[in-house]
């Protein structure tokens, strides 16, 4: 399995004695779930910013399907999908204008672009509403609409913070289902979460993140052993502080 | 009640000017902002404070500083008319922390009191650059008694309630009424864009006054406005005869009608917002054959239904053009006998067609989509950083906004303009091409200096278009000082005026393509 995201050394200064991320180095291969967890301000949000290209860093470098974030920003944002922890959205279009919008800029082929959004939405049970304002929206139904936009245009690497918050149960299930289908076409998906128990029922790799460096990294079973996700986190989180 | 009344009013001054921002912010950038919008302030209120003292200073000399008391209140009153009203929607209902405040355990009067009161501190602020250098110049000229002190200082404090209240409650009715519709901003749009027009077309119609009204104006203002404006006529009652009554009744007015409209909002406050944040329900929705568009096609619609859908956004960027259909439209259809006839000489007729294309050119540089369109992305700003199209071409979709709003009007005002007024081949080329350069420097002037200075965490589309913008303001400014200087030199200077005409837009197409160079290699980040 190729890598499709390899972050190579990344560092982020925010001033000139604070480092937000400190020389963090991970791969995600294709087909690979891999959720990537830490405190509030451990620095998930900034190097899940810095994946997507949608901030700049100072060291490092951060490779998609091996073309440079730096060099080749369009063609590796043209690859990704992304959906923020809070994702506000135009409020000013209809669903389907944005999701028209997001085919668009992706460069979904105009005769794919209904049966997929209609796929999708209709997992959702956004269909009906896609004709209205997405101010109207509640915060879920924002969610899944930036969700289906994320999906529509099929990308090689979901990038996802905190994708869980704000969705029903059902929303939730069939989240976990499409993350699935879209690994078994290859994608690969990196997350940030805090609900631990979903990134251990859900991923097949985990990466922890503390003060802005890596503290460990592997598949699910190298990281928890025998004990819950939950207990490794306390424990590899407390040694960590100690040293 | 009172306590939290100050409290709601203390949070929402820490908002005001930025001044929180200043003290607790560790973001240099943040402060340079800071620092540019209060100069920039600053220097606005000195230029209307030093044109208000001038004109008091004329009047006093003509003999009418008995006068310029009720001037300078109805200066006062129209200012807080104006300005009022582009705020009242953005300040008032619709805030995005509505909820934040209204779960809270205040009564709903105190969060609308509090609102009421920030609007009429800011009016009060700018009243009184109206008025403070003109009552100085009336206390000197005049010697008024010691009453008359207490009296200009009641004025000062008041007269910017009646004109607040009237401006409200307009916007509010406006908010009201177009919220049961789908296309609820662009009735909003529409109707402000009529009463401003209104204004506009008002204040047209004083310039035709024949020389009489003209050689008068201090005196024929003075009646007119206590005639019309029963306020300013109290306050005139009150300094002119020492009349304690007109000055009480005139606060009483100004406290009850201020009271009232409070109370009234309040206990529509809820309804109102509701209305405002429901949405109207459409049919289920059947998903039939979408239409694909290029990137840049896809950036220029989602452009444009941005400008329709911000009511305070449109008025505020595309008046400018607006204003100048309109003053075309009086000038070829609606010019006075008079006038006409004076425009007629030959040598008007030459200067007239030698300045133009600067005169249009100042209507096009007031014209500014993309001075706050970067701003306005706000929070969704992830979506256009993280699409996969370059910068430029999310940067050419802005500027190809502005240039749909100004040129299709631009051309035809010019088309119209070149009827009514016979032009050579060479002039009418130059009515269409110089405000066309014009068009080209404000659009890539606006993108850079928001570029620049940006101001994404906004509450209220208000403070990203007007509110503190320093890229509006700048942009205005220097879209305006480029096109008066040019006018201002051709007048004084006008043995080269060819030279001053050609060279001028040749300048800033220099200006443009150099701004635009520099455009195109910023990168989009958060």
């Amino acid at each position: 399995m190729s890598n499709v995201l390899e972050i190579k050394n990344f560092s982020k200064i925010y001033s000139e004695n604070k480092r937000a991320v400190d020389h963090l180095s991970l791969t995600v291969r294709e087909g690979e779930i891999h959720a990537f967890i830490g405190h509030n301000g451990a620095g998930k949000t900034t190097t899940i910013r810095a994946v997507v290209g949608i901030m700049d860093f100072e060291e490092g470098d951060i490779l998609i399907d091996g073309h440079s974030v730096k060099k080749e920003p369009v063609t590796c944002k043209s690859l990704t999908a992304y959906i923020p922890d809070n994702p506000d959205l135009y409020d000013y279009v209809t669903g389907i204008q944005y999701l028209n919008y997001m085919c668009d800029m992706f460069s979904v082929p105009a005769k794919e672009r209904a049966d997929r959004i209609r796929t999708y939405a209709d997992c959702f049970k956004l269909t009906d509403c896609l004709g209205d304002l997405v101010s109207s929206y509640s915060h879920g139904m924002k969610q899944k609409l930036a969700l289906i936009g994320a999906f529509v245009h099929r990308p090689k690497l979901l990038v996802l913070d905190e994708p869980f918050v704000g969705l029903d149960p059902e929303a939730s299930f069939y989240l976990k289902k499409i993350m699935h289908e879209l690994c078994e076409a290859k994608t690969a998906i990196f997350f940030s979460t805090h609900v631990l128990e979903v990134a251990e029922k859900l991923c097949d790799r985990v990466s922890i993140i503390n003060h802005g460096k890596l503290i460990t990294s592997g598949t699910m079973d190298e990281i928890k052993g025998s004990h819950s996700l939950e207990d490794r986190f306390m424990e590899v989180i407390e040694n960590d502080e100690q040293i | 009640m009172m306590s939290k009344y100050r409290f709601l009013l203390k949070l929402q001054l820490y908002n005001l000017f930025g001044i929180n921002k200043l003290i607790h912010s560790h973001d240099k950038q943040e402060r340079q902002r800071f620092l540019i919008t209060a100069g920039l302030g600053l220097t606005a209120a000195l230029i209307f404070v030093i044109y208000t003292a001038k004109f008091s200073s004329r009047m006093a000399k003509a003999g009418l500083a008995g006068a310029i008391p009720t001037i300078m209140v109805v200066l006062c009153a129209l200012s807080t008319l104006i300005l009022t009203f582009v705020k009242s929607t953005g300040v008032l209902i619709g805030l995005k922390d509505y909820d934040l405040v209204m779960c809270m355990p205040v009564n709903t009067i105190a969060i609308v009191a509090s609102r009421i009161t920030l609007l009429y501190l800011i009016n009060l602020f700018l009243g009184s650059a109206a008025m403070l250098p003109s009552c100085i110049l009336y206390v000197i000229y005049v010697h008024p008694p010691l009453s008359s002190y207490f009296f200009l200082l009641g004025a000062l404090l008041f007269t910017p309630v009646i004109p607040m209240v009237f401006s409200l409650s307009l916007g509010v009715w406006i908010v009201a009424a177009s919220s049961g519709t789908k296309h609820s901003n662009l009735c909003s749009l529409i109707l402000s864009t009529t009463v401003v027009l209104l204004i506009v077309f008002a204040s047209v119609k004083t310039q035709f006054m024949d020389m009489t009204q003209i050689t008068d104006l201090g005196r024929a203002l003075a009646d007119a406005v206590n005639k019309y404006y029963p306020p300013a006529s109290l306050i005139t009652r009150a300094l002119s005869d020492t009349d304690w009554g007109s000055f009480l009744l005139f606060l009483l007015i100004s406290i009850l009608l201020g009271a009232i409209f409070t109370g009234i909002v309040s206990h529509y406050y809820k309804a109102l917002n509701t209305a405002v944040f429901s949405y109207h329900a459409g049919r289920k929705y059947q998903i039939g054959t979408l239409k694909a568009s290029s990137p840049f096609m896809a950036l220029y619609k989602k452009e444009l239904s941005r400008l329709t859908s911000c009511t305070i956004y449109a008025l505020n960027s595309c008046i400018g053009i607006v204003l100048l259909f309109v003053l075309t439209v009086i000038a070829v259809f609606f010019l006075p006998p008079a006038l006409k006839r004076q425009l007629e000489t030959q040598e008007i007729k030459r200067l007239l067609a030698n300045l133009m294309p600067l005169a249009l050119s100042l209507f096009v540089s007031m014209t500014s989509t993309t001075a706050p369109s970067l701003s306005l992305e706000g929070k969704n700003r992830w979506i256009m950083c993280s699409v996969p199209a370059p910068s430029r071409t999310i940067f050419d979709a802005k500027i190809a906004v502005n240039l749909t709003v100004i040129l299709p009007v631009l051309y035809v005002s010019a088309f119209l303009l070149r009827i009514a007024f016979p032009l050579s081949g060479i002039q009418t080329v130059r009515m269409f091409l110089i405000p066309t350069v014009y068009a080209l420097f404000i659009s890539v002037l606006g993108l850079f200096l928001n570029i620049r200075f940006p101001k994404y965490d906004w509450t209220s589309e208000y403070y990203a278009v007007k509110g503190g913008a320093v890229s509006v303001i700048a942009a205005i400014m220097t879209g305006m000082a480029s096109s008066l200087i040019p006018l201002y030199l051709c007048l004084v200077l006008p043995q080269y005026q060819m030279g001053i005409i050609l060279g001028f837009p040749g300048f800033l197409l220099a200006v443009s393509i150099v701004l635009y160079g520099n455009i195109c290699r910023t990168s989009l980040y958060m």
